[in-house]
């Protein structure tokens, strides 16, 4: 009796759990990418040169050149697409940037952000 | 290790310490259930608590991102009126516009930084209550004239915020009127006509 209910809970909560796991995961990728464009618009301001950002999908690396030259690996699984909308985002040392968009697409999940010119902060869509 | 003490660990479980067979025979499932509610009602609660204080994180955090899009908007409007470029041939500042909209021919790109000059184009879309921007490295060219009228879908959404935004040229007073809400905002282009040169006049002292 009492394996039987803790095999029924385990078949409601289990299926569950593996979506809040898949989210959490999709999460905290979309954070990373709006982590990086944020560290450009910083180091763009807090050096006062324009930092161009940049993702090369082969490599799969986020490129940032300017007033910082860096590369930096993004954790993203296999079948994820992420896309930079246009493909150099310039945040610039007055706090301006590129308007564009950053969409990152994981299976059936899809973030699209917004990138404000005149912040040059990622807005949620 | 002295025999006593030994004697005291070896000891087994006295009914004083755990005085009843229930006691031995552990926690049923049901007890079990019982208490993941009563942990979940109590995490439900101190959730709701600490839900408030991110909420309130999260209005400060639009709020200030909100004033800080207000700010950037008035100063690039600022920058770029004050960089108006004057046309010799017309013998007036390259500035146009009408309610809800404006063109300025400016030293101040947003979009082409390198160009130098630009023609910055705004209007206010009445329906979203947005403001659109356009720039062309082309200032030059015959067709962006004081007709020049662009269509949202070749312009780029700059601001769109709680505060409905407004945009008035004066031509007999070459200002550009900004307002945000119930604010207004007046910015005047510095470049002069040719041949007149600024005086800066100091007060001497008696």
């Amino acid at each position: 009796m009492v394996l039987a209910l803790l095999g029924i809970m385990a078949g409601v909560v289990a299926p569950a759990t593996g979506r809040f796991f898949d989210r959490l995961s999709f999460r905290r990728q979309t954070a990373a990418l709006v982590a990086s464009s944020r560290f450009a618009r910083l180091m763009a301001v807090g050096k006062g040169k324009p930092v161009e950002m940049r993702f090369d999908r082969q490599t799969r690396l986020l490129s940032f050149s300017g007033a910082v030259e860096e590369k930096r690996e993004i954790d993203l699984p296999e079948e994820a697409v992420f896309e930079i909308q246009p493909e150099t985002l310039v945040f610039y040392p007055d706090g301006l940037a590129t308007p564009g968009r950053m969409v990152l697409r994981s299976g059936k999940r899809s973030q699209e952000f917004f990138i404000d010119p005149l912040t040059g902060i990622p807005v949620r869509q | 290790m002295t025999g006593a003490t030994g004697m005291a660990l070896a000891a087994p479980a006295t009914p004083r310490l755990c005085g009843t067979l229930r006691c031995q025979a552990g926690i049923t499932l049901f007890e079990l259930l019982i208490a993941v509610v009563l942990l979940g009602m109590v995490s439900t609660m101190i959730y709701s608590v600490l839900n408030v204080g991110i909420n309130f994180s999260v209005k400060g955090g639009e709020h200030l991102n909100r004033l800080a899009r207000e700010r950037n908007l008035l100063g690039l409007l600022q920058r770029q009126v004050n960089e108006a470029s004057y046309d010799l041939r017309s013998g007036k500042v390259d500035i146009s516009g009408e309610e809800g909209l404006l063109r300025i021919v400016t030293r101040q790109p947003l979009l082409h930084r390198t160009a130098g000059v630009v023609l910055a184009v705004y209007r206010v879309n009445p329906d979203e209550q947005a403001l659109y921007y356009l720039e062309k490295k082309d200032y030059f060219n015959v067709e962006y004239g004081e007709k020049f009228l662009p269509d949202f879908s070749e312009m780029r959404k700059m601001y769109a915020g709680d505060r409905p935004v407004a945009l008035a040229y004066d031509s007999g007073k070459g200002s550009v009127t900004v307002g945000l809400g119930e604010e207004e905002f007046v910015f005047f282009p510095k470049c002069l006509p040719p041949g007149v040169t600024p005086s800066f006049s100091v007060a001497e002292d008696e």
